[in-house]
């Protein structure tokens, strides 16, 4: 045990504490995705969840000899990558993705906590690269919801599946009945999940309402004629930016420590997806923005690190630092 | 982690699941009525200019039976849930092209009431006034249909046989004095055109005013005796030999009624020769009948036909033709389109190749007897017309096998 000097301060919450709240505030959106796209969704789910887990035990296994190495946040990471998934993606396609987060994204790096990028998205840009999620991956949300046939052979292609959008109304798009993601377009489920977080005291307000915000002006300025507000409820809906700005810019290993650089990060984040998304990339406006803040934390944390208490006293508050001299004086006899 | 954590994590995992349902199912129902008025609004917005109706029900077309080819399909009700007509979405490949159309047909599968082209990618692509004068003349008409010059076609006339000399063009017709035994009267009807007996069409209509021998055979109701093809293959093949022939007496019928050479013929067909002969007559004189329509003939009750149904040495021009009162019948050449009453004899009942093969049997596969319509297509664009006549008939045949 190491003994550090005072203050010390003691919250409640510990680190498999914390991750299960955030498990329990991806419940909503893992029900949306039962309910549009029933038992394949189930299953992609579970296997993902359960592969990310079992790959990360072995990993640490072999790699640190941590034989009682127990994570939830693996479980995290791989519902979110299921959830940013449509709902026809081959298990063989998740497996490669869900390995090559956990291996090369968290393990490489020394596991929970301290790893660089996300590993949920670079899971799911992984898939994105390697196979494109083409049209006919992208199914009707409550088509063949119960065929177990559906686990094998998929939903039946649906080439009316992008013709519908046009019939969408906004209610659809902010419950996440459209195709595309399975569960990362339930903007109403996730604000539950994100509400949940909140009032447990787990994320800020902060981040979210900032990659929000700037995401709708972004929005707004640059899409010009799409102005109508199906548009950008419809925008809001398919980038999964509420997703991200709930479960990926308040991660605590992969944001920025200082809070002013995580709300300029998060801003950062919301007008990147916006304008991704206006490029016509909604999957890429899900991941890259966030991906790229990843990247820039470890710069971030340099310029920002907490320095030890009166460290350099002087350089920090010139009227601090004359008091001290003042005070020195008078110390003196 | 101690055990009332665990208790707090469990009770808001259900809480959650419990509200994401409540939720989902609520905004479920909610944009379940929106979405269906929106999906009535837009199928209004593409398809209420072909037919008027109140609600459109979309049904999937299995690739299975369409070829591809219909890829929509739509019944179209009006207020009271009544059936209006169906939509179809048909699209035909050629050599030259795609072409994609959309259709409304009536609720009897055997009008067309409109025709519109959606996409397509011929290479002679008509202009506007094409397009609509081909929308003109399919309008309306009874299918399936024809071009005329599908009838002047040298592969589709059979041309081995010369035609019969003195032969005038129009529709001529003949039937029985009287009901048989069975409460049928006979009747036939052919259609000369270019000096050519290109259809022939035999029938008999019940005496209750029920349904007619095609009909009633096809349905199972008349049957033929043990071993022979219904009534209506054989008057079928009989038919189509004559129009192979041309010469009644080439088709060998004997004293007895009976005739060896057209395959599949085993009944008695001498009321067929008489009364062809009868037409065949009236076509060397010129005479043309008036044909009686469906209610007329019902009406009658058997007795002798008077005189006065004859018209004399009528003319064969256009202008008298269109005044005939069965305007279902009119003379081919100089009308735009012209609608053949052939009693509906149905597809199916004869295989073509058992009266041979260089018959002139089809268009879009199907047999020119079923043929309700020709129409005159547009000069400039032959292509154009030819492969939206075929929509129209694919989009019939669908109807016709499928929903029906």
């Amino acid at each position: 045990m190491t003994l550090r000097p005072a203050p010390h301060i003691h919250r409640h919450a510990s680190s498999p504490y914390i991750y299960l709240h955030v498990l329990v505030a991806l419940i909503p959106p893992c029900v949306a995705a039962v309910f549009f796209y029933g038992v394949r969704a189930i299953v992609l789910i579970l296997w993902s969840a359960l592969l990310f887990l079992v790959s990360d035990r072995i990993i640490s296994v072999l790699l640190y000899k941590d034989i009682h190495y127990y994570d939830i946040s693996s479980l995290i990471s791989g519902i979110m990558i299921a959830l940013m998934l449509p709902a026809n993606i081959s298990m063989l396609h998740l497996f490669v993705g869900v390995a090559f987060a956990s291996i090369f994204v968290k393990q490489v790096f020394g596991g929970a906590g301290t790893n660089l990028f996300n590993p949920a998205l670079i899971g799911r840009a992984f898939i994105e690269v390697i196979y494109r999620v083409r049209d006919y991956d992208v199914v009707l949300p409550g088509k063949e919801r119960w065929v177990i046939q559906t686990l094998f052979a998929g939903s039946s292609s649906d080439s009316s599946a992008y013709a519908a959008d046009a019939l969408s109304d906004f209610t659809e798009w902010f419950m996440g009945a459209v195709p595309g993601f399975m569960g990362a377009s339930a903007v109403v489920l996730i604000i539950f999940g994100g509400i949940y977080l909140l009032l447990n005291g787990v994320i800020r307000p902060h981040e979210p309402l900032a990659v929000l915000v700037t995401f709708i002006l972004t929005f707004v300025v640059f899409s010009g004629y799409r102005t109508e507000s199906v548009g950008l409820i419809q925008a809001i809906a398919e980038s999964g930016v509420v997703f991200v700005a709930v479960f990926a810019v308040n991660d605590y290993a992969t944001s920025p420590i200082d809070s002013r650089f995580r709300v300029v990060a998060a801003f950062l984040t919301g007008f990147l997806s916006a304008v991704i998304y206006l490029l016509g990339q909604p999957v890429f406006a899900l991941l890259l923005p966030v991906l790229l803040m990843n990247f820039l934390t470890p710069i971030a944390d340099f310029y920002t690190r907490p320095r030890l208490f009166a460290q350099d006293i002087d350089n920090r508050n010139p009227k601090v630092s004359k008091l001290v001299e003042t005070h020195a004086e008078e110390v003196e006899p | 982690m101690n055990r009332s954590d665990a208790r707090k994590i469990v009770l808001s995992a259900i809480i959650m699941v419990s509200l994401s349902l409540v939720a989902l199912i609520g905004s479920a129902l909610i944009s379940n009525y929106s979405r269906q008025e929106k999906t009535q609004n837009y199928f209004r917005q593409n398809m209420g200019h072909l037919i008027d109706a109140d609600r459109f029900e979309a049904y999937e077309v299995p690739e299975a039976i369409s070829d591809g080819s219909v890829s929509d399909f739509y019944i179209a009700y009006d207020m009271n849930r009544k059936v209006l007509g169906y939509v179809l979405t048909v699209r035909i490949s050629t050599d030259q092209g795609e072409l994609s159309s959309r259709m409304a047909i009536s609720e009897t599968g055997d009008r067309l009431l409109a025709i519109e082209v959606l996409d397509s990618s011929m290479q002679s692509l008509p202009s506007l006034n094409v397009m609509d004068a081909l929308n003109g003349q399919l309008q309306g008409v009874r299918i399936p249909v024809a071009l005329q010059l599908e009838y002047n076609s040298e592969e589709l006339i059979y041309s081995e046989y010369p035609s019969v000399e003195g032969l005038h063009d129009g529709v001529f017709f003949a039937e029985n004095d009287d009901y048989d035994n069975s409460g049928y009267k006979d009747y036939v009807e052919i259609t000369v055109k270019d000096g050519r007996i290109i259809s022939v069409n035999w029938d008999a209509e019940a005496k209750d005013g029920g349904k007619n021998r095609a009909q009633s055979s096809v349905d199972g109701e008349y049957n033929m005796p043990d071993g022979q093809q219904i009534w209506a293959a054989q008057s079928y093949s009989m038919e189509n030999m004559l129009v192979k022939v041309q010469d009644l007496d080439k088709l060998a019928i004997k004293s007895d009624g009976y005739t060896e050479i057209v395959d599949g013929v085993d009944m008695k067909v001498n009321v067929f020769y008489r009364l062809a002969k009868e037409c065949i007559e009236n076509s060397r004189n010129n005479v043309i009948k008036e044909i009686p329509t469906e209610g007329e003939r019902t009406e009658e009750t058997g007795t002798e036909p008077s005189e006065a149904e004859e018209l004399p040495s009528v003319s064969n021009d256009a202008e008298d033709a269109s005044n005939f009162p069965g305007d279902e019948v009119s003379i081919p050449s100089d009308t735009a389109k012209v609608e053949i009453d052939n009693g509906g004899i149905e597809d199916g009942v004869v295989v073509p190749g058992e009266v041979g093969d260089n018959l002139i049997e089809s268009v879009d596969g199907l047999p020119l007897s079923e043929i309700r319509t020709q129409i005159l297509g547009v000069d400039s664009a032959p292509e154009f017309s030819a492969t939206l006549v075929s929509a129209v008939n694919t989009g019939y045949k669908y109807i016709r096998d499928y929903v029906l």
